[in-house]
């Protein structure tokens, strides 16, 4: 089985999200990693970008950065997303309305709940002003 | 700035099918939004999202969706959504869209729904 690694820092900018993608893809290309599992990186780095861009609180100097990394080994893939912006915690984010009517289903709050749906495990902490969000995806 | 959607536009007889093309995402659901409105405002009552050529939607376009599918209600219509892959499939599931807005398999069930 191949193992390998990822890392790349974006600026939190909507528009660097496609490049980030391909990236995605073609890491999972070369490591074997199923259609499916690459999808559900890119849906969680996808909406982690925004949610950096939508709650982060910038002061004027500061440019939003995300650092992503991802790694592979025989049992599991690892996502670590590094943020700036503010303490954001995700986990306190969670909870959606799956199951109201559509003239009650509130819009918003769904990306976070996807990404902790489809995660195996999922962990965040605060450290020196930065936050990390790690995702573990099992490969069976 | 958000960016450009290519999105095929058909009539098959009173339906408008709309087959939205590679990604929907926050880059550019804003785009998606503000045309699915224009055609409930133009007066479309059935529409379908085709999703044959999508690869990637996040939650910004399901969004986008959720959104369409209350305004053409209002206006006693109806918006259904098909020919989904698996991966996209399984997120309007875990989200429970599936639930308030109809998925089926292909344009024809869509179109006869």
């Amino acid at each position: 089985m191949i193992t390998g690694n990822f890392n790349v820092q974006i600026s939190a900018r909507v528009s660097e999200l496609h490049d980030l993608a391909a990236m995605v893809e073609a890491f999972g290309e070369t490591h074997g990693l199923p259609n499916r599992t690459n999808f559900i990186i890119n849906l969680a780095l996808e909406e982690l970008v925004t949610n950096t861009l939508v709650h982060g609180i910038f002061e004027d100097d500061i440019e939003p950065k995300i650092d992503v990394s991802l790694s592979v080994d025989d049992s599991r893939v690892t996502v670590i997303v590094e943020s700036n912006g503010g303490m954001f915690d995700p986990t306190e984010h969670t909870n959606v309305d799956t199951s109201s009517e559509l003239d009650n289903r509130p819009i918003g709050g769904l990306g976070l709940h996807l990404i902790r749906s489809q995660a195996d495990a999922f962990s965040y902490e605060f450290v020196d002003g930065i936050n990390r969000l790690t995702l573990e995806y099992n490969r069976s | 700035m958000a960016s450009q959607i290519d999105v095929l536009e058909e009539h098959e007889g009173d339906v408008l099918v709309l087959t939205p093309v590679g990604r929907i995402d926050s880059s550019n659901a804003p785009v998606f939004e503000r045309m699915v409105k224009d055609r409930i405002d133009d007066g479309e009552t059935k529409i379908v999202v085709d999703f044959t050529k999508l690869s990637f939607i996040s939650s910004s376009g399901m969004r986008v969706l959720l959104i369409g599918a209350k305004n053409i209600k209002s206006n006693q219509g109806k918006l259904v959504l098909c020919s989904m892959r698996d991966s996209i499939r399984e997120i309007f599931s875990i989200s429970g869209f599936d639930t308030i807005i109809p998925v089926v398999k292909d344009r024809i069930a869509a179109i006869d729904h």
